[in-house]
This record gives C-alpha cells, structure tokens and sequence, in this order.
C-alpha cells in the first residue's frame, strides 16, 4: 500500500498551473552564447534535452540567490552530462553571457561543467519565446520585476516538465527522473476543465475534492435502486387489481 | 409447458452454440499464431481477439439468460417479448460487431480500454460501428434483464424475492433459491449495463465533439470494469441459479430449500460483486487509496459466500444419493469444481502483492478461462444438456456422453495449464507473438494449441448431436 500514498502524495504536489505548458512547443528563439556568435535554441534541444531557466545579471531580486540554488542543486544530483543540457539565459539584452556565468558562481578556477551553456536572448522573437514558457517581466525604474520559471524541454521541442519558483526536494526528484528515464509517477491531466474528472485539485487548499465523475460511477447502482423500486410500484398496483378481481364475486356472494 | 417457450429457448442454445464454435475457431487461430504455426501478423490478431472475448462474453450471458427464462417459465408466465427483442438486438449487434472488427478493423480488446477506441482503428468509422453494436446489444439485453424482473416483481416483493423473510424466520411465501438467485444476478446485471449506457454516453460524447471533449481516463476505467468485470461475474451466477434448481433434481433428491443461510450469502453477494471490480485498477495510483483496500477485500468476498453455500450444496447432493451420472450432472459436479479452481487463480491474482508480479502476464486469460471455459460455460452446456433430454425425441448415447465428456475435460484442463504456465514464466498476456526472453511462450502455445482442438473437437460433436436430437422441434 505504501508505494501507493507516496504516488498519490506526488500528485498533490504538482502545480496544478504546470498542465497550461505540458506538451505545448516552446518557441525557438535565437540565442547570442559569446560577442561573436549565437545559434537556435533547437540547436540545443535537438540533440538533448535541456533544462533551461531565465534570468538577468543586474538583478537586485531573486536572480542572483535563484541561480546559485539552481546550480547547486543540479551539480549535486550527479545527473550524467551527456543526459541533459543546461541552458541558463538572459531577458536582458544588455546582458553578455560572461556575466551571467559571474552571476552563477563560476570563474576560471572553478568553470561550469561542459553542459552548461549561458546565452542571452536575441531581441527578435525574444518575446515569443518569454510567452511561450510563461514568463512575465515589467520593466520598473530601469530594472525587471519578473516571476522564475525553469523548463524541461524534450527533444522534440515541447514542455515536459514546467516549474515556477524555486522547485523543492520532490520536483527535483521528478525531473532527474525524466531525464535518466525513471519511472514518473504522474502528471497533471493536460485537460484541467474535465467536467466528467473524479477528483480536483484545490491549489488554495492543496486538497482533492470529490467531482462530478465520481458520482457516475455510483449513477448505474443508484439507478439501479430507483427502476427496481418503479418496477415494485408498478408490480404492486398491478397485483391490488388483481386482488380485487378475486375479491368482487365473493363480495357479491356477501350482498345476495 | 407452453411448446413456444421451448422453442425460443431452443434457437438460443443453437445459436449459443455455434456462435461458440466460431469463437473457438478465433481462440485457436490466436494460439496458432502464438505457436508460430501460422503467420497472420499483429493487426488480425487483435481484432481476433476483441472478436473473441465480446463473442464469448455475449453468448454465454445470453445462454444463462436464456436458462434463465426458461426456469422461470416452469414458475409463473414470462412475457415473451423482452427475450423476441433480446434476439433480435443481440444477432443484430453481432453482426454491426463483426463488421467493425473484420472490415473496418476495430482491435481495442473486448473491454475497449479508453481511450484505446480512438487508435486502435483502421478506418474512422470503425470505433463507431463498434460502439453502435455495443449499444444495441446494451438496449437488448437491459430490456431482457428488465422484463424478468418485473415478472418476478409480479410475484414477489423485492423484500420477499430478496429471501429476507427466510433469513429472519418469519412467515413468508416460500422463495425458491434459483428465483432469489435469479433475482439477484438479474439487478447485478442491470446495474452493470447502466455502467455500460453512462459509459458508450461519454464515448459518443467524446466522439461526435471530436476534439473539443474529452473524458476522464479513470472514471472511463472505472465504469469499463464496472461494467466487464461485473457482467463477467454475473452470468456465471445465472449459471448457478439454474443449477440450483436442475442439480439436486438430477441426483433424485428433494429440491433445495432457501434456507437462513442460502439467503444470508447471496444477499452479501448482491453487495460485494459491485465493490469486487476495483481489483482491476491496483495499477492506477490516482484512484484513493481506500478503493484499492475495499477492492482487496471485497475480491476476497465477492466469491466466498456464494462458492462456499454452492459447493457445500452441491457436495452433499452427490453423497449418498442415487445420482444416475448424465452429461449434464457430470459438466454441473465438475463445472463447479473448476469454478473453485479458477477462484483461487484468481483471489492469487487480486492480491495486491502478487498482482504486481501476475499483472498482464498469462495468469490472468489462465484464471478467466479455467472458470468460464470449464465453468460457466459447463453449467450453461449442462442446462443445455438437460434441456435436449427433456425435449429431444431421443436421449444421447452413452458413448457419446464418455467421449465428449472427456475431450471436453481433457482439452479444457490441458488448455488452461498452458496459460498458467505463461503466467508462471512471466509470459505476457495480448501479445501475438514472443521474443527471446519469454520463447517459452511459443512451446506452451504449441501444447495450448493440441488441447484446444480436442476441445473444439469434443464441441462439434456435442453441437452434431444436440442439433441432430432437437433442430427439428424449432419446425415442429
Ligand atoms: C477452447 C476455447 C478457447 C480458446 C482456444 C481461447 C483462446 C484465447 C486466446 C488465445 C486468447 C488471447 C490470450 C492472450 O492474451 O494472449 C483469449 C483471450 C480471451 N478469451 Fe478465450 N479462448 C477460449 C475460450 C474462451 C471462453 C469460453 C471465454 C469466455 C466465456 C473466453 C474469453 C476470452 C476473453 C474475454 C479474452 C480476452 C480478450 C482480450 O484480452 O481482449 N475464451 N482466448
Ligand atoms: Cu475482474
């Protein structure tokens, strides 16, 4: 049984917003990598599958902690180099990638590993790719005021996995288990507004709550009371009648 | 006895049984193809497949249905246009069925897991014929179903029909077993069909808004198993009734009485059967975790009252009595033998720990066979054996009682064995045919492959001379 809790518990900690982005295609975006040269994002996720998050080197927020987290975390896992890319990029197009590698916590003595690429994204289709993976920024006084999102992108260029925020222990867990191949449990149903779905997840309270297909499935035995009832009913009028039937000549011997 | 019930249930059973041997004939090929005795690829071999579990499941409901009508046209009046309307949907539905497997292609396996039906096609119009055939054999039967209701609700109350004044001791009308029995497979029955109409809804639904509707895996598996698993076990049950009434007849002896504990057993069963289907969806970790504790133990349940009262039943009966052995006794004693076998098979497989290991192997079609092919489909052939006693101008030969009888034990209990074996190596079930690491899987097909034949070999010849003693009674 216990293996069954801990996959349903893995159920309730997904983002229930993650199943706007599973499977959708991300946009291939032109990406500078170094002052004199830049390539798709296809270029990356063709040959393997990356795990890319967003960021901007003058960030006086998030980004700079963000990152630092995000590096330990995925060095520590020991994830197999040639498994997965690292595609760390940047909104700002005044950023440079040296930077960005700066804002990681990598230097000449201590250089990322051969799977870590750092890159800014070109100003054309900047956008699209911003939109596609759900990012928001808003410029305000000079910097960005912007959520963090980190992506899995499969080798056919779709969304496998979609985490905002910091990820915790779980949802680490589940995206090294989909990039070594591992058995992952289960993913949000891509189709949030099933009328017929037993079960829906309440974000606020972080509880399943009973829906309507779970009823259906008690339908066919509730109905099945109710026409056993009628029938009775039916059956029962029918037998009174011809009760009655019997009743009439004996009643008739009675008066004469 | 009115003649014209005789003879509606008499085109029932010669339907039943070659429709029977048609679905044998798939079987074997499936096997063939298994022993690499014949090449006709993946594709034919699932709509083969789906062919012959709906064709199986179909003709033995309808035949205890049918041996059900016919008891109960001993007892009182049946209308006779639920079971006309019965036949007349069920050849219907199985032609439309026929068309959409061998034409058009359709190969989604009997139960049609969603969402299976929306891929596993060839031509688009394949899952709709499909579902079009379901739906009027679904209309067909729930009327059926219905209509003997109602004639038992003509005679009885529910609560009397239900037996529960013979399990409290109070004064009552006098319930025979095989009327409580009926009564209580039939609700079953209708209740399992009803899963069946919520669930061809939801498919239309899905199908006729292609794309812009689309349903929920888990509520699709649980009103599939609903309905295939609790239809599978309720026609079995149809079985039993009639074997209540027919078997201590046999044995010379007085009829079974409902008594407090008869009544107790079939009244738990009415309620476990509906919870037993939940085994089927161990491998589903959405479904709540307390589903799964109630399908573990309602499967434990769900057989244990009434294979224990039946088996006791019947045990005694044979002790002592002046049985005088006929085909249909003998397929009844070791139909209800078998049916033990195959529970215990299958009480292994709905273990949660060992279904992890069984799950999809051969076990399963090994478990499901031993109890349909050498029960179910014994006590339906035994009513149908007793049946053409009773009618026949000319009782079968005792030579003839031997041979069939043995080649029908024989290539069952051998047939069966090969499936077990599958499982026991880890053979996986639906798979045409087996690479290197499970080849045990071609030679136990080879062996499944002789033992059917006898099987199918004793069954021409049961149908040769059950058609030869009886057709003419359907001119008559
Ligand atoms: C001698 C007679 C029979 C033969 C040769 C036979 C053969 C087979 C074979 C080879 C399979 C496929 C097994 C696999 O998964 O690898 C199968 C499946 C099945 N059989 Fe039979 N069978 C026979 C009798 C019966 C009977 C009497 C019933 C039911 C009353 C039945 C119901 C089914 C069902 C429901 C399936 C599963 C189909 C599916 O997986 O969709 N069979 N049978
Ligand atoms: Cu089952």
């Amino acid at each position: 049984m216990c293996p069954a809790i801990i996959l349903l518990s893995a159920l309730l900690l997904q983002s229930p917003d993650e199943a706007d982005f599973l499977l959708t295609n991300i946009a291939d975006a032109r990406i500078r990598t170094s002052d004199n040269s830049s390539a798709q994002l296809s270029s990356w996720y063709s040959r393997k599958p990356i795990i890319m998050t967003l960021v901007y080197s003058r960030c006086p927020g998030v980004c700079n902690p963000y990152l630092l987290q995000i590096r330990d975390h995925v060095l520590l896992q020991a994830a197999p180099v040639e498994r997965f890319q690292m595609l760390v990029l940047s909104f700002d197009t005044e950023d440079s990638p040296a930077q960005l590698r700066k804002l990681a916590g990598f230097n000449d003595s201590s250089p990322p590993p051969p799977n870590w690429t750092f890159g800014v994204l070109e100003k054309e289709n900047s956008a699209d790719l911003l939109s596609s993976i759900g990012f928001q920024t808003q410029p305000v006084n000079g910097t960005y005021d912007h959520n963090t999102v980190m992506v899995l992108v499969g080798q056919d260029g779709r969304i496998h996995q979609w985490i905002e925020g910091l990820p915790d222990n779980r949802q680490w867990d589940r995206l090294f288990r989909e990039l070594t191949n591992d058995f992952v449990p289960v993913y949000s149903t891509l189709n949030r507004n099933v009328w017929t779905s037993c079960f829906q997840y309440d974000p606020a309270s972080g509880y399943w709550k009973v829906n309507w297909g779970l009823l259906m499935i008690l339908a066919p035995s509730a109905l099945t009371v109710c026409i056993i009832m009628i029938l009775q009913a039916i059956a029962t009028s029918g037998r009174r009648k011809r009760n009655l039937l019997i009743l009439i000549p004996n009643n008739h011997e009675y008066i004469e | 006895m009115n003649t014209s019930y005789k003879k509606s249930t008499l085109l029932w059973l010669i339907t039943t049984l070659i429709v029977f041997l048609v679905a044998i004939a798939f079987g074997l090929t499936m096997r063939m193809e298994q022993a690499e005795m014949v090449k006709i690829g993946p594709l034919n071999f699932y709509v083969l497949m789906t062919s012959h579990g709906l064709l199986m499941a179909g003709v033995w409901f309808v035949a205890g249905m049918a041996g059900i009508e016919y008891i109960l046209s001993t007892y009182f009046p049946v209308p006779r246009w639920g079971g006309m309307i019965a036949y007349v949907c069920t050849i219907t539905g199985v032609v439309i069925l026929l068309i959409s497997t061998f034409l058009t292609k359709f190969h989604a396996g009997w139960y049609f897991l969603y969402p299976l039906p929306f891929y596993a096609k060839v031509m688009e119009s394949g899952p709709l014929l499909f579902l079009v055939a379901l739906t009027i054999l679904g209309v067909g039967w729930l009327i059926w179903s219905l209509v003997l209701i109602f004639t038992i609700l003509r005679n009885f109350t529910v609560a009397q029909a239900l037996a529960w004044h013979h399990i409290s001791g109070r004064p009552g009308p006098t319930v025979a077993p095989f009327i409580l029995i009926s009564f209580v497979s039939l609700i079953g029955v209708t209740a399992c069909i009803l899963a069946a109409v919520v669930l061809l809804v939801l498919y239309y639904l899905e199908f006729l808004k292609s794309g812009s509707m689309s349903n929920d895996p888990l509520l699709m598996k649980n009103l599939t198993f609903f309905f295939g698993h609790t239809l599978v076990n309720e026609m079995l049950y149809l079985g039993l009734a009639v074997l209540y009434e027919l078997f201590p007849r046999m044995a010379g002896k007085p009829a079974y009485k409902t008594s407090w504990y008869v009544g107790l057993s079939w009244n738990a069963t009415l309620l476990i059967v509906l919870f037993a289907y939940f085994h089927h969806l161990y491998m589903d970790f959405a479904q709540p975790v307390a589903f799964q504790f109630v399908g573990q133990i309602m499967s434990w349940f769900a057989p244990l009252p009434a294979a224990c009262v039946t088996i006791f039943s019947v045990l005694t009966t044979v002790y002592r009595s002046n049985m005088k052995w006929s085909l249909a006794s003998l397929l009844y004693f070791f139909g209800v033998m078998f049916w033990a076998i195959g529970g215990v098979g299958a009480i292994l497989d709905a273990v949660i720990a060992n279904n992890f290991v069984l799950h999809n192997t051969q076990w399963v079609p090994a478990h499901f066979h031993t109890y349909n092919l050498l029960g179910n489909v014994f006590f339906s052939l035994a009513f149908t054996s007793w049946f053409a006693d009773e009618i026949g101008n000319k009782k079968i030969a005792p030579g003839l009682v031997k041979l069939i009888f043995s080649l029908l034990v024989t290539g069952g209990v051998g047939f069966v064995l090969a499936f077990y074996l599958g499982g026991a190596f880890s053979v996986p079930r639906r798979v045409d045919t087996y690479n290197d690491v499970v080849n045990k899987g071609v030679s136990l097909a080879q062996m499944a492959v002789v033992f059917a034949s006898l099987y199918l070999v004793g069954m021409v010849i049961y149908t040769f001379d059950f058609t030869k003693r009886c057709a003419r009674q359907l001119f008559s």
